[in-house]
């Protein structure tokens, strides 16, 4: 958990064009914001130990926690990037550590991703499940279930493209926005795509 | 507030009422026959049932339905991997309109999707239903012929045991008559013939057994069993057994599962017959018809203080709080039991001596400003609340580890609503001195 403690990191956020980022969310550390995101607030977004990088489309609910912060024996020194790539959906609640996420994604209500597992693409992690394994899941997961149970799904979950446009335009109307330097279309692509590769 | 609720917001097995049948159980489990005026627990009431219904569309029918419809929902599926529900969803997909060519129609088409494990029909292979209901048909089962082959002999087996059973009875019978006609010196085929006008038929022969011959020669193995073991294709033994019919071991070949029904019962009391609890006829009210509860006819005790733990032969104060369900005032005696008659005592207990009176239960009370006055003039009672009072006692562990369990006594006059309305005149209800046994369990004790 964040220590408020712990080192004072500088807190430099870009965001980029048509993204809507409250301003009552905690973001914290280097973190880039892709086009189109909506980051509702109460989402907390914490850079501790190398830059987050969240890519277009994707929604991060209430109480969302993504942080990147690393272990105390593992990769000391070394600022690892945390990657999310696009269309992902984080429900209320889930906690998202992992190092890299690919695309359509679905984590669902109160899950938690550890930072040693690589959500690959169309993966949806049912809700309060807990997924730590240094493993990387195959496209197409849906762990559900209390006990955990795994099975591939045949389409990947539909990209929420309506929910995105409503919210872009209601939230505005009830909570302030956070306003950083934008970025600019082409370079935030060209960012994503290295990164992921 | 969590003074007022004692039993709920702690633990609701604290305070255990023994039952008729000698069972202990918390209030809150029991019932109360009020004919017989004792407790019921679970156990001493029998269960019949009521009806059934379904749990997603709460659609209800009698048990001959139900049999017919073998204990299924006619309209609601379940998912074939994780048994939940399956939710119907649309997908619109552009269809060439044979008027015009150039212009397609948009359709919409649906498929059932789990929303748990995401499963949907179309991973099977089963294309999209242009209506939402009612077209998802069940596949056919591949032996209902040799079933029906089956029941068909066995129903005639069964018919001609019958007859045999009958024409043993008719022959028990002819055989005294016979004895008795020989007096009048009849001839036996007469007697054949009056009994041949009761309707008995000659035995007819029997069918024969269907039979299947055993295969003298299998084929051999496929080589897909040696080669192709995909872990993720195969279906798990409990998904199989859901769908006893068919046991596919391909997840390919699982079909949505109907949802089975849910039973609703009738408690009835062991010792009167009386009803002592029916729900309402739709499954999704919370009423009843008949709810005799013991909530609502015996007194609730529950424990207030201490939340510590007590500590081993020091005699400790325990406020203990009951509280009145009827609309009459009554009043109550606490006895100590003897640790003779209970293995599970623990630590004596020294309830207060002498008469408690509880006042009526008053709903409007809740909405009243507390009076402080009608302290009462019982020396024992703590707080007093509308039909509520805390009492001390004082309680003494014996044991050193372990839990801490007292037994009382509690007498209590109880006001018989029933008896009064069946008796004719009598416009006072009889009342009536009924004793409880309780067991509380005041935690473990102070190591």
């Amino acid at each position: 958990m964040a220590n408020p403690t712990s080192v004072a990191v500088k807190t430099s956020l870009r965001i980029g064009p048509q993204a809507t980022v409250c301003q009552d969310s905690e973001i914290r550390g280097e973190v880039i914001i892709g086009p189109k995101t909506v980051i509702h607030p109460k989402a907390r977004i914490i850079a501790e130990s190398g830059p987050i990088i969240i890519g277009e489309g994707n929604l991060v609910e209430e109480l969302v926690t993504i942080i990147n912060k690393c272990d105390e024996d593992s990769d000391r020194g070394q600022r690892v990037p945390l990657i999310i790539g696009n269309y992902n959906v984080l429900e209320v609640g889930c906690r998202l550590e992992a190092l890299g996420t690919g695309d359509y994604n679905v984590l669902e209500v109160k899950s938690q991703v550890g930072r040693n597992t690589v959500l690959s693409n169309g993966c949806v992690i049912g809700a309060m499940c807990k997924v730590v394994t240094r493993e990387t899941l195959p496209d197409f997961t849906v762990i559900y279930g209390k006990d955990h149970e795994r099975r591939i799904q045949h389409e990947r979950p539909q990209p929420q493209l309506l929910q995105l446009d409503l919210l872009s335009k209601v939230l505005p109307s009830y909570h302030h926005l956070k306003k950083a330097r934008n970025i600019s279309r082409q370079s935030s692509v060209s960012s994503t795509a290295s990164s992921t590769n | 507030m969590a003074a007022c609720l004692p039993g709920l917001l702690r633990n609701i097995d604290l305070v255990k009422f023994r039952c008729s049948c000698g069972k202990l159980s918390p209030i809150y489990r029991q019932y109360f026959c009020r004919y017989c005026l004792s407790l019921r627990c679970w156990y001493c009431v029998s269960h019949e049932v009521d009806s059934y219904f379904c749990g997603n569309c709460l659609e209800s029918m009698p048990s001959t339905e139900a049999k017919m419809k073998r204990n299924r929902c006619g309209n609601c599926l379940c998912c074939p991997i994780c048994l939940h529900n399956l939710s119907v969803r649309a997908s619109s997909h552009s269809v060439p309109n044979p008027a015009d060519p150039n212009k397609p129609l948009s359709k919409k088409l649906y498929y059932l999707s789990c929303g748990q494990c995401r499963w949907t029909t179309r991973d099977i292979g089963m294309p999209d239903k242009p209506a939402a209901s009612g077209l998802w048909a069940d596949p056919e089962n591949l032996h209902m012929s040799r079933i029906e082959v089956l029941i068909e002999f066995y129903q005639s087996l069964a018919s001609i045991e019958k007859l045999e059973k009958q024409r043993k009875k008719v022959s028990a019978r002819r055989r005294t008559l016979t004895m008795y006609d020989r007096q009048t010196g009849r001839r036996r085929s007469s007697l054949v013939s009056s009994f041949s006008s009761l309707g008995l038929s000659t035995s007819q022969p029997p069918m024969e057994a269907p039979i299947i011959s055993p295969l003298s020669e299998l084929p051999p193995l496929s080589e897909e069993f040696y080669s192709s073991t995909e872990l993720s294709d195969s279906s798990t033994l409990p998904q199989r057994h859901a769908v006893p019919e068919s046991q596919p071991p391909s997840r390919r070949s699982l079909n949505p599962i109907h949802r089975q029904l849910v039973l609703r019962r009738n408690a009835r009391c062991r010792g009167c017959d009386h009803n002592l609890c029916k729900p309402d006829y739709i499954p999704g009210s919370i009423k009843f018809k008949i709810e005799l509860l013991a909530l609502h006819h015996v007194p609730e005790v529950g424990l207030v203080a201490p939340r510590n733990p007590l500590a081993f032969s020091v005699e400790s104060r325990v406020i203990i709080s009951i509280s009145n369900p009827s609309d009459q005032p009554t009043s109550l005696w606490l006895q100590p039991l003897s640790n003779r008659e209970l293995d599970d005592v623990t630590a004596t207990i020294i309830p207060p001596d002498g008469e408690l009176h509880l006042a009526a239960k008053d709903d409007m009370a809740e909405f009243e400003e507390p009076s402080s006055g009608d302290a009462g003039t019982d020396d024992a009672v703590v707080y007093r609340r509308s039909n509520k009072i805390h009492v001390a006692t004082s309680v003494t562990p014996h044991k050193p580890a372990g839990d801490v369990v007292v037994a009382l006594r509690m007498a209590y006059d109880y006001h018989n609503t029933v008896m009064a309305l069946q008796s004719k005149g009598e416009t006072a209800a009889k009342v009536s001195r009924l004793s409880q046994t309780l067991i509380l369990n005041l935690g473990s004790v102070q190591l």
